[in-house]
């Protein structure tokens, strides 16, 4: 079965200033094997660019595709294809609950203005240095 | 380093290189060069205008081996005796004519100096770069050793870029300088004017000291005061047309020159205007359309070197802040007079401001960086009790940023308790695009 059999859904996930993101799936998605769905995380609208491919469900390792852990891919952009199921008997076409969550892992390497005017991007070993040196601060 | 033709230049094979104002001499790669090693080529200064003082003695670049000279142009040999190893091929020849090839072969040498203040890494130990492009004055400013070493070399390539837009009329755009970026031994470039013939020339220098003030009149108070600005600032200036060095105390607010030594100004020189240099180089950088030809790629080459300029300086800032950090540690005396000479009078916003920019150079080096400013936050100097609640603010703030900077997909059934196997019906319009 390829992208162009069934017709499937395209979602961009898109977070700006990203060198790369951090996808995860929610572990209560269940993505049958058979009849088959599937999420394909792609660099580009189809399955071409295909990074990753998530059937199953979390429990079972997602089957011969990749088991449900996070996965990390370059950019500030990824393709999620949705691949549903196809119902031979009904000829109607299901889809089964899936939730996907990118978050920035890495950020662009801003200019020198910009690297002055944001954060520095150390929030939590930072807190926890605090924490260790100078507790007071947190209070 | 490869020239614009794209073949890779060998030890013995002879080079064009140029000097900021065009002049190009020949010029021969010595043994023993390895691709990326520095190696420094010594041009004559142009005869100046007016009689000068001679120059302080040059921070002692090391000499290129001899090279082999190339018959019938000795025209840059006169009134210099270091000059031997070079011959200029025609100073008079208008550099746009060549600009892709000459550009290039002067990024070169430009690039070598950029390695070099990388590689040296601390602060003040870091000689000038390329002498030919007058970034030599990096190591006349004392304690300004490291600011020299990490632009220095994109300097030159950045002042050819600048100098042929002089000459060609475009007007450099103002943009207001932090405190940041005009501490001491930061390079400037500026625009000097000439009262009398209304003509600019450029020249880069390295700030000794700057005044600052608020719009409301007040005194400025640090570098996160949004309505300071900078008065004015004494650079020391390196006159690409004189080869002379000089003190200049010039004004972003009024024309007024305040004091100077070396060779007089015109008096009623024009407004001057200060200019980061990586602007510069970026702007020289801006994209006229597609890359098609030499001047582009070689505009390319210069973005790449204000880049590595830019993360030259970094590294520096990464190796000066642990010394300013450890103030009894295992530092040698001369470093931390050198440090403190340098960040002395840094506010803590400041410090700060440091901190990303040393966290921007990256490396392991940082580590050993929060482990100082770990053993600081232990037993924090007068002056730094605020250091804690500002890491902590910006922490959260980064955090903040961090949990907004989240991009979500939910399917039409949403999940949920006892949802995650049951079967739904929809029928979603193909290919559609939901975010």
């Amino acid at each position: 079965m390829t992208s162009d059999d069934l017709p499937h859904q395209v979602h961009t996930l898109t977070v700006q200033g990203a060198a790369s993101l951090r996808i995860e799936l929610d572990a209560r998605c269940m993505l049958p094997t058979s009849p088959p769905a599937s999420l394909t995380i792609s660099r580009t609208r189809t399955a071409d660019g295909a990074l990753a491919k998530f059937q199953g469900k979390a429990a079972d390792g997602g089957a011969a595709s990749q088991p449900w852990l996070p996965i990390v891919v370059a950019g500030d952009t990824v393709f999620v294809l949705y691949e549903p199921q196809r119902d031979n008997s009904a000829g109607a076409r299901a889809c089964w609950g899936y939730r996907l969550r990118a978050v920035a892992e890495t950020w662009r390497a801003p200019s020198e203005d910009e690297t002055l005017k944001s954060h520095l991007p150390l929030g939590w070993p930072m807190l926890h240095l605090l924490l260790e040196a100078a507790p007071a601060a947190l209070t | 380093m490869p020239p614009s033709s794209g073949t890779t230049v060998i030890p013995g094979q002879q080079i064009i290189v140029a000097d900021p104002l065009g002049n190009q001499y020949r010029t021969t790669v010595p043994q023993g060069v390895l691709p990326g090693s520095t190696f420094h080529v010594r041009v004559p200064a142009p005869t100046p205008a007016v009689p000068t003082p001679p120059p302080p003695p040059p921070p002692v670049p090391p000499r290129a081996a001899p090279m082999n000279a190339v018959s019938g142009a000795a025209d840059g040999d006169e009134g210099d005796d270091d000059i031997g190893e070079f011959i200029p091929l025609n100073p008079d020849v208008r550099r746009d004519s060549v600009k892709g090839t000459l550009f290039s072969d002067e990024v070169l040498g430009a690039g070598a100096g950029v390695v070099s203040g990388a590689g040296a890494g601390g602060p003040g130990v870091v000689s000038g770069a390329s002498s030919s492009t007058g970034a030599g004055t990096g190591g006349a400013s004392g304690g300004a050793g490291w600011a020299a070493a990490g632009g220095g070399g994109a300097l030159g390539a950045m002042a050819h870029a600048t100098t042929r837009q002089l000459r060609e009329g475009a007007t450099p755009p103002g943009r207001r300088l932090s405190r940041l970026e005009v501490t001491r031994g930061a390079p400037l470039w500026v625009a000097l004017g000439d009262g009398q013939s209304g003509a600019q020339h450029g020249a880069l220098g390295l700030v000794v000291s700057s005044v600052w003030a608020r719009s409301s009149g007040d005194p400025a108070r640090s570098s996160g005061d949004p309505d300071e600005r900078l008065e004015s600032a004494t650079v020391l200036v390196r006159d690409p047309l004189t080869d002379e060095l000089r003190l200049v105390t010039t004004s972003e607010i009024t024309s007024e020159i305040t004091s100077e030594i070396g060779t007089s100004l015109a008096s009623h020189a024009p407004r001057r205007r200060l200019q980061l240099p990586d602007e510069v180089a970026m702007r020289a950088f801006q994209p006229e359309g597609a890359l098609v030809s030499a001047a582009s790629l070689a505009r390319l080459r210069a973005s790449m070197q204000a880049a590595l300029g830019t993360l030259a300086m970094r590294r520096a800032v990464l190796n000066a802040i642990p010394l300013l950090l450890t103030q009894g540690g295992a530092v040698s005396g001369a470093e931390r007079d050198a440090v403190s000479g340098m960040f002395g009078s840094l506010a803590l916003p400041d410090l700060h401001q440091l901190l990303k920019l040393a966290h921007a150079a990256g490396g392991a080096r940082f580590e050993a960086l929060l482990d100082g400013l770990r053993v600081l936050l232990r037993d924090l100097p007068l002056g730094m009790k605020r250091l804690p609640a500002l890491l902590c603010e910006d922490a959260l703030g980064h955090i903040h940023r961090s949990m907004a900077s989240v991009a979500e997909v939910q399917s039409h059934h949403p999940l949920g308790p006892g949802c995650t196997s049951r079967q739904v019906q929809y029928a979603p319009p193909s290919n559609s695009d939901d975010l």
